[in-house]
């Protein structure tokens, strides 16, 4: 079934969507959660509550592509979750991933106070200077969560090209904050 | 801030940016698709048909249970009541379309539609039910209405809905929603399908480009003119700082700004639940769409939401919407 009949399914408000969706994407979006949450019972809590939100979000809402609804939904369910948790009890994958964004933070970064939606309304402006390919490998890796080798092997490019093109983008973002002169 | 506010922060990045994301794969790793641009005029009217608003002809839905997988059952008898079963048919040699209602109050548009399969192809494309489109065209220029909600996308118009319970052996119902206020009031309109050939290949069944969807159609020929004549009881309501909520038995529009996010909605008789707090079908809106900013091309703000079912707009003197209180003129 594509997404197309599958989208039509939750307009016609037809139970049958939700299972097919899990059929579809069930796999790829607990490796999402699972990669966040390091929890088996946590991740089935995580996918229950995307299957209930993405039931309520579509209509209105008609996605280009379902798998990205559905994972962008995974997502801020799974760091919802995360917020919980103290920093020692999150995942060894969200210690990395963070600790890379710490190399994105100006110092002196206790100054700073963030304010959620001005740094979303940020980052976004960031990716738009940024091209296509490079801005796909950065979502890859921090919405994605994917290995440089599996954003390579994706993407078909090489694996030490993924690394420079991250650690490029991580300093162009530095860059763009401090730029910015905005107190966040 | 932290690391992780600034992961949350990349982690809510805008949609457009995760579905790029999403596909660049595939761009990398397929075959690109071959396109087809070829120019294909449809055929002559063979199954042209005029559907007259508000005509009775029929006082039951020929295909009532399928219907009713749409409609509550009072929804479905408030119908019949008003001579709204229409059940008009038009048919190729492949399909045969019955337009069950066709409703319209100026602004919002409902219709339900049931294709019937005549052959193997139109079996294979009626009852996958994919890729069905609606292209609504100027009859006499044929220039295609762009869908007000969907820039860029001047051929697909309106929402398509479906429901795996109003299939039946050789049948299948779905229903569609449409944004009627951008049309000119009184103008005729030709409204075409364009369902593809399911034996096609995907980069064929899958493209929207009118051209192929048309080439490829099961459907060509079936038409429908229209001038989307009010057939539904409507209501005008205001409130004391003069902004309108056009009510009718299918939904309301409105161009007050204060209602750009809907979070209430009830009339001071019973008070009726929204979508958003539960996901089940007698829940009283099905859908809220908005609309606003020069930069979409709108220079006053537009506000519609359809009701999960047919009310009764008699029972309403009064709404009362996000707190505002909107009454009878």
């Amino acid at each position: 079934m594509d997404d197309e009949e599958l989208i039509g399914l939750y307009f016609g408000r037809d139970e049958k969507a939700i299972k097919a969706t899990a059929d579809k994407y069930g796999n790829r979006l607990r490796s999402i959660a699972y990669r966040l949450l390091l929890d088996n019972g946590d991740t089935e809590e995580c996918l229950n509550d995307t299957w209930f939100k993405v039931w309520n979000a579509i209509p209105p809402n008609r996605p280009e592509s379902l798998y990205a609804f559905c994972a962008a939904i995974c997502r801020r369910t799974a760091i919802n979750m995360l917020e919980k948790r103290t920093a020692q009890q999150r995942s060894a994958a969200v210690v990395e991933l963070t600790a890379e964004m710490e190399q994105c933070i100006p110092a002196p970064a206790e100054e700073l106070s963030p304010d959620e939606e001005r740094l979303t309304e940020l980052v976004n402006e960031f990716l738009g200077t940024l091209d296509e390919e490079k801005r796909a490998v950065f979502i890859r890796r921090y919405c994605f969560y994917e290995t440089s080798a599996q954003i390579a092997e994706k993407c078909g490019i090489g694996e030490s090209k993924v690394r420079v093109m991250l650690f490029r983008t991580r300093k162009k973002l530095k860059k763009f904050i401090e730029g910015k002169g905005v107190k966040l | 801030m932290n690391g992780f506010d600034l992961f949350k922060a990349v982690n809510n990045a805008d949609m457009k940016y995760i579905e790029q994301a999403e596909s660049y794969s595939r761009v990398k790793t397929r075959r690109p698709a071959k396109a087809f641009r070829l120019s294909v005029g449809i055929a002559a009217a063979a199954a042209l048909m005029t559907v007259t608003a508000g005509a009775t002809i029929l006082t039951r839905f020929a295909n009532r249970d399928s219907v009713e997988k749409y409609l509550l059952e009072d929804s479905v008898n408030i119908l019949e009541e008003q001579g709204l079963a229409l059940n008009y048919t038009a048919e190729n040699e492949h399909i045969r379309l019955t337009v069950d209602a066709m409703l319209s109050d100026g602004n919002l548009g409902e219709m339900l539609l049931t294709f019937e399969a005549l052959d193997f192809k139109g079996y294979q494309s009626a009852m996958a039910w994919q890729n069905l489109y609606l292209y609504l065209a100027d009859a006499e220029t044929g220039e295609y209405i762009p869908n007000p909600y969907m820039a860029g996308e001047p051929l697909v118009f309106g929402s398509v809905g479906h429901n795996s319970d109003a299939r039946t052996r050789s049948t299948n119902t779905c229903i569609a929603f449409m944004e009627l206020w951008n049309i000119e009031k009184g103008k005729t309109y030709k409204l075409r399908f364009g369902l593809a050939d399911q034996t096609l290949p995907d980069n064929e069944r899958y493209e929207r480009d009118e051209n192929v969807v048309l080439k490829n159609n099961v459907m060509e020929g079936i038409e429908i003119e229209t001038d989307f004549t009010p057939n539904v009881e409507t209501k005008t309501l205001t409130n004391e700082d003069g902004g309108r909520v056009e009510l009718s038995q299918i939904g309301f529009f409105t161009e007050d700004k204060r209602l750009t996010d809907l979070d209430s909605f009830k009339n001071e008789k019973e008070p009726r639940l929204l979508k958003k707090d539960s996901p089940f079908r007698d829940d009283f809106i099905f859908g809220f769409r908005s609309i606003e900013g020069e930069d979409m091309g709108v220079a006053i703000p537009k506000y519609s939401a359809f009701f999960n079912n047919i009310i009764n707009v008699n029972e309403y003197d009064g709404v009362e919407i996000n707190g505002v209180k909107y009454t009878e003129e």
